[in-house]
């Protein structure tokens, strides 16, 4: 579903970030992208959702360049992705309900849009995916009295509403507590299983990413230096991502 | 807690409120768009400027800015202990602490224009009435704004200087002033941008600086030399404004100074204040007399209560109604037109060169004293209210645009970008996104221009624009003093309505 073919970035001051990544990710796969910080994961995930351009290289989903397309060719591949961030990036003073509604907003047209006339069953679509991330009771709840694994909760919501191939999820756990951050990735891991969904995760949370995932690509120094199942991840591997430091503790 | 009330119910309550002082106003569009042609003539005859009056022009917008430099900065220096004595968690007896606020409340209720004219029958005309007025003005708003910011700061380290048995004074100087100087600062050059601009209209009522001069050619209808005068004002206000927020900038951290250039600063402004301070005309004190302070004071204690109970368009009730109606539309008006040219002045949604030359023009808007409107809308409208609603609109887009647009820069885009890379629209982003966020803080700075609007409406009557001014400087203009206390008692008890009113909203909209 998703194929990176000999993928480059180069910044001008930060010089080649990324260097010839290729991987190819399949249906309803789990894949964690590990790594040491300045390995190039973000960039990576900036490149998949759209929001930077490639040096060099492919991008294809489905088949379809992604990397080379504009306007209205790149929406309809962005409209196929779900994205998950960090820092959650919900509006805080709307509701949990209007958040998720936010989603169908490329579906709809101009006049609907900036009406805000979602419709009925959109907005029984969005309680009904709320329920399924476990928020049945906080539709209404504005987003800012919400806990953060709440707002993570919401922030999947709005990305599943868009009935989505892939889950591209920046760090989901990040400003979580531990125990938060289990569940959320094991709500993520219902969700890849019930809806075939495929998810592509980036995370520093070593731990959780192998637990979770189907697979887990490792990134040094702008490369690729393993990919395989989480269970191969051996202390030699974690050495070769992460260097020395890292794998003694 | 207590019900809330739903907003559509609000919303639909607060467009029949508006509907209804549109109407008590006598807003009428369609007289508006048949004497369309009027609008410009004015401003066509102004250009091109004469520029031969330079000399003239000046020494007088010197002495305005004078009159704004060392009235701006003796009103914040008082502000401070006056704040201190004002703060709830400070020491001193409460019963004070009361009649304090509420004599900065009475105060408060005035604009400008109004403590000149009064300053003018205590300290004769001339520059030095009308920095009294700058100084009272800024003074009451600065004890306010400080005060509030007392009373939100942290009070551990102060309360751990006064167990450790420093004076109230030195314990306050030494935590809780630290604390608020940011704050502090901010405001105090907010003020001095503001008081550039009421400064540049004292002359009217004989208080000094470009005013006076302003308004003898506008009276003479030489306006090549109003044009002049216009353009040196944008010039003083554009760089004013420019100046205090790279000062704004430098008080909030968001840019740094080496101590050297921190010095020469410091230097600068202090020797700035002293000069201005020092070449300050001296008072005209020769018509000053015990006799006439008596009768002032003994006239506005006395109010005429036949005014204060009188029915109909000459009666208080009626006045304040349409003082507030005016504000009301002008404010609302003036938001309306407000928030795209916001968006547009705003270089995180528009490229740089467009920013910049909205926001110069924005600039310009504002830098034109609303007497020039009134006599604009005048020959447009007619004398009345309606005059009043316009030019309260055209000042309130100059000075919410600036509002707003810092509200925009200020905008996290974090949940615009998410929107964005799912595909939406950027005016769907901007709807679902970015207006949500910047609701809260546009009510907010729309609130505030209300509440100063209030005030500035009621000097709206100098141009013969209605609302509770005309009658009130006439009344001070034939020393009817007790009209004239009926009259404040009305300004005064206005302001404080609407001070709750706004207090009120502020709690329900957070």
């Amino acid at each position: 579903m998703l194929q990176v073919i000999h993928v480059r970035k180069q910044f001008p001051r930060a010089g080649e970030v990324l260097r010839d990544i290729s991987f190819t990710l399949g249906e309803g796969e789990f894949l964690s992208v590990i790594g040491p910080s300045g390995a190039g994961k973000t960039t990576l995930f900036r490149i998949l959702n759209g929001t930077e351009t490639c040096g060099g290289g492919q991008v294809l989903y489905d088949g379809v360049p992604f990397e080379s397309a504009r306007g209205r060719a790149k929406r309809a591949v962005q409209r196929r992705l779900g994205t998950i961030y960090q820092d959650f990036c919900l509006v805080e003073n709307l509701s949990a309900l209007q958040n998720v509604l936010s989603a169908c907003l490329p579906d709809m047209s101009l006049a609907a849009s900036l009406l805000g006339a979602f419709g009925r069953e959109r907005t029984e679509r969005a309680a009904a995916i709320l329920a399924e991330v476990g928020l049945s009771d906080k539709l209404d709840e504005p987003v800012k009295d919400l806990s953060g694994g709440q707002k993570q909760r919401v922030a999947i919501a709005r990305a599943l509403m868009r009935d989505p191939a892939l889950l591209l999820a920046d760090e989901p756990v990040a400003s979580l507590d531990p125990v938060t951050g289990r569940q959320i990735l094991g709500l993520l891991r219902d969700v890849q299983q019930r809806r075939g969904v495929s998810v592509l995760m980036n995370s520093h949370n070593l731990e959780l990413s192998l637990e979770f995932s189907t697979r887990v690509i490792g990134l040094s120094g702008g490369r690729i230096v393993f990919d395989g199942a989480p269970a191969e991840v051996t202390e030699a591997v974690l050495r070769d991502i992460y260097g020395g430091a890292e794998a003694a503790v | 807690m207590r019900r809330r009330i739903p907003r559509p119910v609000l919303a639909a309550g607060f467009l029949l409120l508006f509907l209804v002082a549109a109407w008590f106003t006598g807003c009428d569009l369609g007289l508006m768009w048949s004497r369309r042609d009027h609008l410009t003539d004015i401003a066509a005859e102004m250009f091109p400027p004469d520029w031969g009056f330079l000399g003239k022009v000046l020494p007088l917008l010197w002495a305005t800015v004078q009159m704004s430099v060392t009235g701006t900065a003796l009103g914040a220096a008082l502000a401070v202990p006056a704040a201190m004595a004002c703060a709830a968690p400070l020491p001193g007896p409460n019963a004070l602490k009361k009649l304090l606020r509420f004599c900065i409340q009475v105060l408060r209720a005035f604009p400008a224009l109004i403590l000149a004219l009064l300053a003018t029958f205590f300290l004769g005309l001339g520059s030095f009435a009308g920095t009294a007025a700058i100084t009272v003005y800024t003074f009451a708003i600065m004890t306010r704004l400080t005060y509030e910011d007392i009373e939100s700061a942290p009070l551990g380290p102060w309360l751990a200087l006064r167990a450790m048995g420093a004076s109230p004074a030195r314990a306050f100087f030494r935590s809780l002033f630290p604390e608020i100087l940011p704050a502090y600062l901010t405001n105090a050059l907010y003020l001095l941008e503001g008081n550039v601009r009421h400064s540049a209209i004292l002359g009217y009522v004989g208080a000094g600086g470009i005013g006076l001069l302003l308004n003898e050619k506008v009276s003479w209808r030489e306006y090549d030399k109003v044009g002049t005068i216009l353009l040196l004002l944008f010039a003083v206000v554009y760089l004013m404004e420019h100046l205090s927020t790279w000062l704004t900038g430098l008080v909030q951290h968001e840019r740094t100074l080496g101590p050297a250039g921190r010095r020469l600063l410091a230097g600068a402004a202090v020797l700035l204040f002293v000069f201005c301070t020092l070449t300050l005309p001296p008072p005209d004190l020769s018509r000053t007399s015990m006799r006439m302070v008596q009768t002032l004071l003994s006239g506005i204690t006395h109010p005429d209560w036949e005014l204060f109970f009188r029915a109909g368009d000459s009666g208080l009730a009626y006045l304040l109604a349409e003082t507030a109606a005016i504000a009301l539309v002008g404010t609302c008006v003036g938001a309306v037109f407000a928030v795209p040219l916001a968006f547009l002045g705003s270089s995180r949604f528009f490229p740089a060169p467009v920013a910049w030359l909205f926001r110069t023009v924005v600039t310009a808007v504002r830098s034109v004293p609303f007497l020039i409107y009134g006599l604009i809308f005048i020959r447009v409208c007619g004398p009345g209210s309606f005059t009043g609603v316009l030019t309260l609109a055209v000042c309130s887009v100059g000075l919410l645009c600036k509002r707003f647009t810092e509200a925009i820069d200020a905008l996290d885009f974090r949940a615009y970008r998410a929107l964005e890379a799912m595909g939406a629209a950027k005016a769907a982003c901007v709807r679902h996104a970015a207006l949500p966020q910047l609701a809260p803080r546009f009510f907010s700075a729309w609130l505030y221009r209300f509440d100063v609007n209030i005030r500035e409406a009621s000097v709206l009557g100098l141009a013969g624009a209605g609302g509770i001014g005309a009658p009130l400087i006439l009344a001070m203009n034939q020393y009817a003093w007790n009209e004239v206390g009926t009259l404040a008692l009305g300004m005064i008890a206005l302001s404080w309505a609407v001070d709750l009113l706004s207090a009120r909203c502020r709690r329900g909209s957070r």
